[in-house]
């Protein structure tokens, strides 16, 4: 009788150190230089930056931008309501209007972004909540951090 | 029945040969070939169109192929602040039998910070939405064809598509996220080099980005044409002309539904006498899923009888279609329309365009 149990409390144990990093990862952080001012940024203005109809920080100060390209899918999606393929599309349309000056970087792994937010002080990114460390400062969406309940972008 | 059933077929092998070019050729990515350039990269795109009509119903057409426009799109930084847009399309003109080029945009834009720029150049007229949005790459717009209304210049189209000129523009100021555009240019008859009168043409343009998915606008034009310009009617004006073009828009993109109305009215005053033609138009479509989009056009332009610019004439176009979107540069549209105007009787056919984006 103990076998089987010390067997499934294996399996579980198992289970929770497998489905942990993904539960963590569920979480998109939005990334800044850590020493950009901005602590906080509204939904909409995320929407408004990563759509190409805004171009700076809520303070006024510019932002470049960059994306996680294995995170863009979930982010895409849970911050700006639209499918990747639609985003991409209204990117090349501003930029075949002539009004994107410059289109948000991909960058396809964790270190590409980590060293873009630290070559720009101007710089904003996404990536997985689990992924980030203290050489990169984590905003706040609407108040919330990517720990809290009723976080948007997961 | 025969020959709509020969039609019908004819039109499922085009639509199927179309739709195994596209599961061929489309990648997901968009591919940009970028040069060295003096102060940062040169990127050159392109756009072109395949389009496949049925012909027949009063059209006066028989079926055919038709190949679009061949777009070049460059972008270049050239210096801090300062960059280029250019934009040059190859096309068959029917009237000359060859092939020719035209120079659709070509502008310098130097960004006074994040929110201003000024842009000299030719540039497309910033009249209401759809002329903005929506240029010569007909990937990235939602149907086959342009409204009636904003139907090019060499078209027959009622509105100065293109203006060459100094543009202002402002981008999300203040709490509204207003926009505006201030276009000082060349007058009526879009002359690339020299303008008829000393009277230059001014266009206003507000709009405010409500929510990212809300956009609504108004602008206006005002423009003098000498005695003895040509008109689109094809004659010369007997007096001195003044246009002014009043419109407003609105335009809602969300992930599931897409819509875009939009109306504009041309005045012209001549010899004491004043003329009035509106045109508008009303756009919608549901994305059913992620790549599939029906949608539904309708568009009328009214060009006033007595008008000393314009040829006379009443046209309105229903239009309902269907949209593939393989990727944001190989799309797929089917359409069935259905127009008619003042001279001739109702038409109607059938569409299917592959257009990319390359």
């Amino acid at each position: 009788m103990a076998q089987p149990l010390r067997r499934a409390a294996r399996a579980a144990l198992f289970l929770t150190i497998l489905l942990l990093p993904v539960r963590l990862g569920a979480q998109v952080a939005v990334v800044v230089n850590p020493h950009n001012a901005a602590d906080d940024i509204s939904l909409d203005r995320l929407k408004r930056l990563y759509l190409g109809q805004a171009t700076t920080f809520p303070a006024g100060d510019h932002a470049r931008l960059a994306l996680h390209v294995p995170s863009s899918e979930r982010f895409d999606q849970a911050a700006l309501g639209l499918g990747r393929e639609i985003v991409r599309s209204r990117w090349m349309a501003m930029a075949f209007r002539g009004e994107a000056g410059t289109l948000p970087v991909e960058y396809t792994t964790v270190e590409e972004v980590r060293k873009f937010i630290g070559d720009h002080p101007d710089g904003i990114a996404y990536l997985p909540a689990s992924l980030v460390d203290d050489t990169m400062k984590v905003l706040r969406v609407d108040g919330k951090r990517p720990t809290d309940p009723g976080y948007p972008i997961k | 029945m025969t020959r709509a059933l020969s039609t019908s077929r004819r039109l499922l092998a085009t639509a199927g040969a179309l739709v195994a070019l596209v599961a061929v050729t489309a990648t997901p990515s968009l591919a940009q070939h970028e040069m060295s350039g003096g102060g940062g990269p040169t990127i050159i795109r392109g756009f072109t169109d395949v389009t496949w009509r049925s012909g027949g119903w009063n059209t006066g057409r028989n079926a055919a192929f038709e190949l679009g426009q061949f777009d070049l799109f460059i972008t270049s930084q050239l210096a801090d602040r300062f960059s280029f847009v250019g934009e040059t399309v190859f096309e068959f003109d029917e009237t000359a039998g060859e092939f020719v080029v035209d120079v659709e945009r070509a502008g310098i834009t130097y960004a006074i910070d994040d929110h201003l720029r000024l842009t000299a150049g030719k540039v497309h007229t910033p009249l209401g939405y759809w002329n903005n949005a929506y240029h010569h790459g007909l990937a990235l717009q939602p149907t086959i064809e342009r409204p009636l209304l904003m139907k090019f210049e060499d078209e027959g189209g009622p509105l100065p598509i293109h203006t060459v000129g100094v543009q202002l523009s402002g981008r999300d100021l203040g709490a509204a996220h207003l926009g505006f555009d201030v276009l000082v240019g060349n007058g009526l008859g879009n002359r690339p080099v020299a303008d008829s009168t000393r009277t230059p043409s001014i266009t206003l343009a507000a709009h405010s980005q409500l929510t990212p998915s809300l956009r609504v606008g108004v602008s206006g034009y005002r423009a003098v044409s000498e005695p003895g310009s040509e008109t689109p009617a094809g004659s010369l004006l007997a007096s001195r002309l003044t246009q002014t073009i009043g419109g407003a828009f609105a335009t809602w993109f969300t992930q599931r539904a897409e819509a875009i109305i939009e109306a504009q009215q041309v005045m012209d005053q001549s010899a004491g006498q004043r003329t009035t033609s509106p045109g508008w138009f009303a756009y919608g479509g549901i994305r059913v899923s992620p790549r599939i989009v029906p949608y539904a056009m309708h568009d009328q332009v009214r060009l006033a009888a007595n008008d000393p610019y314009f040829a006379p004439v009443h046209t309105r176009r229903e239009t309902l279609g269907v949209r593939f979107e393989q990727s944001a540069a190989v799309v797929l549209k089917l359409e069935g329309r259905s127009i008619e105007d003042s001279a001739r009787a109702r038409a109607k056919d059938v569409a299917l365009q592959l257009a990319v984006a390359f």
